[in-house]
């Protein structure tokens, strides 16, 4: 340690060996990745404190429980045993996967914006619409670990409670594709709505008040002005509110993709649109919102 | 941690725990499996005490224990006598400028003083305030928002807030953050004028210029540990183990440094730019050996100045060992 | 007590803010339209003659307003969220951005902080939850104010309009004391109150109560609409509560009287967390 010497003072510039890095850089798909994969951590609350991986990894565990029960059930009975349908999955976790995305997307979105650190990420080989969708994709990603998930556990499951696996999953074997789509799809928009909500404000109480009112909300006003509208299915040709519902389109594209058959007593029926609507609006949904995400995210002072 | 090791002798400078405003016993404070403060004991008597370390040292922790916002995990904090932990009436002679920002946006500066006035019930809350607002030097902005404020005048109206209700302990937490010179000036000799009336006044820093400049005591905390504690050029005398260096201007240099390598005090000499510096463990027998070393050398010396009596130099030492 | 009103007096401009106010505002008249939309549609499908002399009562118009409008939107959902934001917002956002230290490093017991800021966490969920209940259930019954004593009268004792309405109210002026109480007792023991919050109300209230009855009686919603039955006296093709009455009163008094206590206990015991 050298003395400082105020009389001494003159001034100087050391050189301490601070070199600039000379080696090869890995550019913008390698920033995207780490961003995407580090996001990916965090939705889990993974190299965080215990409290932030809590709530995650419960609503996992919650939204897996009915496959669980599933498997349990037949293996008690040692039967082939249906107490969940593949196209009604969603509809018993629809509230958790609400709140999964509730809870996460505001500490993926969240965090950077009340920390300021944006123009951390915008002064480096990441695109600002590359941070939008690495986000997005990430919290898709983690949301498949609700979705396809537990799907997945649900069909081996069944295929392993018979006695006959091999006829099992040659017989179903379209619903593979048809998991996957699903899963898919439906991970990829309630991660849009949740993140283009979750980037507007910094704090977590707006953010998660507000997808929660978009979904939880949202879907009972779409199921019950619909129910006033059909006059509970006597008046059948007004079900365009139902569209509003993010519950209801979710139920209905699972019913399209798995080319089920809808209840005509139940709130699709009552509705009696065509289930490729759904899809339609899902689909658009989910456009506009990752488009509006992205369009934030180009504008946003950093 | 069933047995507590015996209390380390009282630090000079410091004030006897019976009879201090502030007296700190034996106390520790973990997080988990991480030590914060490790078995501190300590006196502060009236005056400005500056509690010095490096971020993460555990300053903010053994101020918030002063404040009555942390429990001590061992020992016992006392604050006029008393415990702090869970006694918010304390708060009637203890005053606290938290190191955090934010304040309420939507309230001007003038209602946000006011209402600490109110909160400590005082006769007259309205004077009270506009004292307090003079004090910090803030009438020019108090019936604005302090949503709009700078960091500068956050700070001081934090201060007006606290010392509201002329508190006898005032316990500030990074004070000086953001205030620019003028505002730092202001408030240091608004502190000094505190102290003189007898207050006690605590505040943690890690700008050495601060303390060095404000606070008459110092105590040091460096991982947990108190490193150091009273007067800073008092502790530096007491680092018997770290060569004090001193910069002597003579007749001639080079004949004088060939002296002083022969006295038993000199641990090294350094001629370097017509300048000789010169390294000894033993500050008193160095100054007594000098002038005869000298002497006898035929050498006048025209400047003895020791280079390293900086707090920064002893903090540095006291971090480092 | 001059304290306590200078508690509830900040409390009242935190929660009143202008964007906060506005959004929720948005939110409470939902229901509102909501009614709009089920009078008009009823209108057309005919389910009540709409002219007051010959108004006919019919079950399901009582029967939407209980159990769609009330009970499922309005208790359901608009008054645990109105509670859970203006509760977390009273202390719980004090303490995430740090302000709460001014109000507790002074020499004011710690009940005179939490009692203010409870009472107007309240009274502000009241103000925002009663007056749409109010206000749509009128408009879904389609009544004139005016025939409105009259038909109380006549109906004394049966399923009537004003019973289901001051029922509701009473019910959620009660349920919004102990949702707010149990939120701000969340917003103190940890920071992320609100989402717990939510996994409370949707998830536990939401859906475990309805699939394990005997749950009913850890669910502050179920204690609400008993309260609406006790009070509302309604007949049970109306609206039908899983919890008796007393009951209900009983165990949300217990309840309310236990988050209280834990609250101010916590808040004794408050410690500052680590800077950030």
């Amino acid at each position: 340690m050298s003395q400082p010497s105020p009389e001494r003072a003159t001034g100087n510039i050391y050189d301490l060996g601070y070199r600039t890095y000379q080696g090869a850089r890995l550019g913008r798909p390698y920033a995207v990745l780490s961003l995407y994969l580090a996001s990916l951590r965090a939705a889990f609350g993974l190299g965080r404190r215990t409290a932030a991986k809590i709530m995650p990894v419960a609503l996992v565990i919650i939204a897996a429980l009915p496959a669980v029960i599933q498997l349990g059930v037949a293996a008690a009975t040692s039967d082939e045993i249906e107490l969940f349908r593949a196209e009604d999955y969603y509809d018993y976790i629809n509230v958790v996967l609400a709140l999964f995305v509730a809870a996460v997307a505001p500490e993926l979105v969240g965090r950077d914006l009340r920390s300021r650190t944006l123009s951390l990420y915008f002064s480096r080989a990441l695109k600002r619409e590359d941070y939008a969708l690495g986000k997005l994709a990430a919290l898709a990603t983690a949301m498949l670990f609700l979705t396809l998930v537990p799907q997945l556990v649900m069909f081996i499951g069944n295929a392993f409670s018979g006695s006959e696996w091999r006829d099992y999953i040659t017989d179903n074997l379209e619903q593979i594709p048809q998991i996957i789509l699903s899963a898919v799809l439906l991970s990829l928009f309630t991660s849009a709505i949740g993140l283009a909500i979750a980037a507007q404000t910094p704090r977590r109480a707006f953010a998660i008040g507000g997808i929660i009112a978009v979904f939880v909300l949202g879907s009972s006003l779409g199921s019950i002005i619909t129910a006033i509208m059909t006059g509970d299915g006597d008046n059948p040709g007004n079900g365009y509110p139902l569209l509003a519902s993010p519950y209801a389109l979710m139920r209905g594209v699972t019913y399209w993709i798995f080319r089920a058959e809808v209840d005509s007593g139940g709130e699709l029926g009552h509705a009696d649109l065509p289930l490729w609507l759904y899809a339609v609006a899902m689909v658009a949904i989910t456009a506009a919102c990752s488009a509006y995400l992205v369009r934030r995210y180009r504008r946003i002072a950093a | 941690m069933t047995t507590s090791p015996p209390p380390p002798p009282p630090p000079p400078g410091a004030v006897a725990a019976s009879d201090a405003a502030i007296a700190v016993i034996n106390v520790s404070r973990w997080y988990g499996n991480v030590v914060a403060v490790n078995d501190i004991s300590f006196g502060i008597g009236p005056g400005v005490t500056g509690l010095l370390g490096p971020n993460g040292a555990g300053k903010s922790t053994m101020l918030h224990m002063l404040s009555g916002f942390l429990r001590p995990s061992n020992g016992e904090v006392r604050v006029l006598g008393k415990s702090t932990w869970q006694h918010p009436d304390m708060y009637r002679q203890v005053g606290l400028v938290p190191e955090r920002e934010a304040v309420y946006p939507f309230l001007t500066g003038y209602e946000f003083v006011l209402l600490a006035a109110r909160l400590q019930k005082l006769p007259d809350p309205e004077a009270a305030a506009a004292r307090a607002i003079r004090l910090v030097d803030l009438e020019s902005a108090q019936h604005r928002a302090t949503g709009g404020y700078s960091k500068g005048m956050k700070q001081r109206v934090k201060v007006a807030a606290a010392i509201v209700h002329e508190p006898q302990v005032l316990l500030l937490d990074e004070p000086f953050n953001g205030a620019d010179p003028r505002q730092r000036l202001h408030m240091m000799d608004m502190l000094r004028r505190m102290a003189a009336d007898g207050k006690t006044i605590v505040f943690s820093s890690h700008i050495l210029e601060e303390v060095e400049r404000l606070a008459e005591n110092v105590l040091v905390i460096v991982a947990g540990r108190l490193a150091a504690s009273g007067d800073f050029r008092a502790i530096r005398q007491l680092m018997t183990d770290r060569p004090h260096t001193f910069t002597v201007q003579s007749s001639d240099n080079r004949r004088l440094a060939s002296a002083l390598v022969a006295d038993p005090s000199v641990f090294g000499v350094e001629l370097e730019d017509g300048r000789l510096s010169v390294r000894t463990s033993e500050f008193a027998a160095f100054t007594v050996a000098l002038p005869k070393v000298a002497q006898a050398a035929e050498v006048s010396v025209f400047e003895l100045r020791p280079t390293d009596e900086s707090l920064e130099s002893v903090f540095s030492y006291l971090v480092k060992r | 007590m001059t304290l306590m009103l200078v508690v509830a007096r900040l409390t009242s401009r935190q929660l009143l803010g202008k964007k906060r106010t506005l959004l929720f505002g948005l939110l409470a008249l939902m229901p509102v339209v909501l009614a709009f939309v089920f009078r008009l549609a009823a209108n057309d499908l005919g389910y009540t003659a709409s002219d007051a002399d010959s108004r006919v009562f019919l079950p399901d118009d009582a029967q939407w307003v209980a159990s769609a409008l009330l009970a499922t939107i309005i208790v359901g959902s608009l008054l645990p969220l109105a509670a859970l934001i203006f509760s977390t917002a009273a202390l719980g956002s004090e303490i995430e951005d740090g302000t709460a230290v001014y109000l507790l490093s002074k020499p004011v017991p710690r009940w005179q902080i939490l009692l203010p800021k409870l009472v107007v966490a309240w009274l502000v969920t009241c103000l925002f939850v009663v007056p749409p209940a109010v206000i749509a259930s009128i408009v879904a019954f389609g009544a004139d104010p005016e025939a409105f004593p009259a038909s109380a009268r006549n109906r004394v004792g049966d399923a009537n309009e004003l019973g289901i309405i001051l029922g509701f109210s009473i019910a959620i002026i009660a349920g919004a004391a102990l949702y707010t109480t149990m939120f701000t007792f969340l917003s103190i023991a940890t920071t992320r109150a609100f989402i717990i919050g939510l996994v409370y109300v949707f998830l536990w209230e939401g859906i475990v109560t309805r699939l394990f009855t005997g749950t009913r009686i850890f669910s502050v919603r179920q204690y609400s609409l008993g309260i609406a039955e006790l009070f509302g006296n309604m007949d049970t093709a109306i609206f039908d509560a899983r919890l008796g009455g007393i009951a209900a009163v009983l165990l949300m008094l217990a309840a309310g009287a236990l988050c209280y206590w834990f609250g101010l206990r916590r808040l004794q015991r408050w410690e500052i967390g680590e800077a950030g």
